[in-house]
């Protein structure tokens, strides 16, 4: 659906270089409640864009699934970030981004959702604010502190997917956002995106790639989590 | 034989769809676009999730 959006697909075919690469396959959960009901279903909903500076090194992140119109914004940001003059390398584009998410008031806590490139003379595209982008909520999400499985399974089909969408993409700027953030921007060292990718989803995403079972088996069986046993 | 000829003659091809798909000219690997970005100069968007993006929703 993102991908699709005349928007997004402008902005991306302008001023990036885009890959996509599979974490692996999409996880399947069934569950046998007897007596022929099963409950069959994927674990989905789990993805990261990762914005890079030509030569690879990460400077910002959107993890999660956004509103078309967020995602456009997102990426038109990355783009003036990575387009200011200054910027040589992705320390400098991560101490740029530092920079624009510091509020004026500089007693105020940094706040890692909301980003303000205002004083960017660069142009890449709108910068109007898009209508139906929801404001910045800065209530933490009920469900961020919910199991992770619980977290991964996608929403009932009976529940509306634009609402859904809406309720994600407020989850994704007023809590993923900012701690997959404050993730890129301690890992100062980093190069490429495999150097954070594996943090965001552990610590943000609840997803651990380290583990063929993703984290996600003490969750399921009530045991800890070990090493893998075989099937 | 002829029927089978001509029958491939007239044939009209299929009609190719001129809509672009939305994942036409993204690369499947980080390294790849890196190589490309290198000539381009233009920055990278990575995008990681399960399964396969042309097999998504997205």
């Amino acid at each position: 659906m993102i991908f699709r959006d005349e928007a997004v697909r402008n902005v991306l075919r302008t001023h990036f270089e885009c890959a996509w690469e599979s974490l692996g396959p999409v996880p399947q959960v069934r569950i046998d409640f007897g007596g022929g009901d099963v409950l069959e279903t994927t674990l989905g909903g789990n993805v990261l864009t990762t914005f890079c500076l030509s030569d690879g090194t990460p400077f910002d992140v959107l993890p999660g699934v956004v509103l078309p119109e967020a995602y456009a914004r997102a990426a038109a940001e990355a783009c003036t970030l990575a387009a200011v003059s200054s910027v040589r390398t992705a320390a400098e584009a991560r101490k740029h981004l530092r920079d624009a998410l510091r509020p004026a008031d500089s007693s105020s806590p940094v706040d890692l959702g909301v980003i303000d490139l205002s004083g960017v003379q660069v142009f890449v595209g709108s910068t109007e604010e898009p209508s139906s982008v929801p404001s910045l909520d800065v209530t933490v999400s009920k469900s961020f502190g919910e199991a992770p499985i619980h977290a991964s399974l996608p929403p009932p089909p009976s529940t509306d997917p634009a609402t859904l969408l809406l309720g994600d993409t407020r989850k994704v700027q007023s809590t993923l956002r900012p701690a997959a953030r404050a993730i890129l921007l301690e890992t100062e060292n980093a190069r490429t995106p495999a150097d954070t990718t594996p943090a965001i989803f552990r610590r943000v995403l609840k997803i651990d790639l380290e583990d063929r079972y993703l984290g996600l088996r003490g969750v399921l069986t009530g045991q800890q989590a070990g090493p893998p046993t075989g099937r | 034989m002829i029927p089978i000829l001509l029958a491939s003659l007239l044939a009209v091809p299929a009609e190719e769809s001129t809509t672009p798909r939305p994942f036409d000219g993204w690369h499947e690997s980080f390294e790849e676009a890196r190589d490309a970005a290198a000539v381009s100069g233009r920055p990278i968007l990575l995008f990681e999730l399960f399964g396969r993006l042309d097999e998504e929703r997205c």
